[in-house]
């Protein structure tokens, strides 16, 4: 399966939200923060929310309660 | 469809292939439900389910009312969380988990699918070489 890459994609703006259109991974709106990301895009479809960032590259933690 | 591509993210010059997917999330009490899907970690090495705080908030939780837990980070770093109840949306299933919130985890990573919530949900199999996901 070809992955998803979003490097280009995730890495336009340092912060905040991105709202993709996950056919095209297109930029549809950008927000400074989750609410706002959310109240841009809650009429739209085909739409996913990721952070933005310029590095994902950290490890994921271990959690033990 | 089951099967889901494996993801690369920023940057660009150290890729990394990682199991992420879209989910929704929903608060029974507040009746709130995320409306589009929100980037979530499949990590097999996390013992629950976990989001950043700010999530709790659009959902509308009541902070003072919430059972306290702690987390041992990989680090060994020990940080305070948020329990609560949340739906989760993901395929056609949907169905209660307990979630962990805090401002601690990293904030590309503002939801993390961990065993108890998760993996007890769902048959995962990690298949890196053809880069894909199967989640049934």
């Amino acid at each position: 399966m070809t992955p998803i890459d979003l490097t280009q994609v995730a890495s336009r703006f340092k912060s905040g939200w991105l709202a993709i259109n996950q056919r095209t991974l297109k930029i549809v709106a950008h927000a400074k923060d989750f609410s706002s990301i959310i109240k841009k895009t809650e009429d739209k479809k085909e739409v996913v929310l990721i952070p933005a960032s310029e590095d994902f590259s950290h490890i994921a933690p271990r959690y033990y309660e | 469809m089951s099967k889901y591509p494996y993801s690369l993210f920023p940057p660009k010059d150290k890729p990394v292939l990682k199991p992420y997917i879209y989910i929704r999330l929903g608060c029974k009490k507040t009746h709130k439900i995320i409306p589009n899907p929100v980037l979530a970690l499949i990590d097999s090495g996390a013992d629950m389910c976990l989001c950043k705080k700010y999530i709790g908030d659009w959902l509308g939780l009541n902070f003072n009312k919430l059972k306290r837990g702690e987390i041992t980070a990989v680090n060994k770093t020990r940080f305070v969380v948020l329990i609560h109840p949340l739906t989760v949306f993901f395929q056609n299933k949907i169905y209660e988990a307990s979630f962990s919130l805090s401002d601690e985890i990293p904030d590309q990573t503002p939801i993390i699918l961990g065993q108890k919530g998760f993996f007890d949900h769902f048959k995962i199999t990690f298949d890196l070489p053809n880069k894909e996901i199967e989640i049934v």
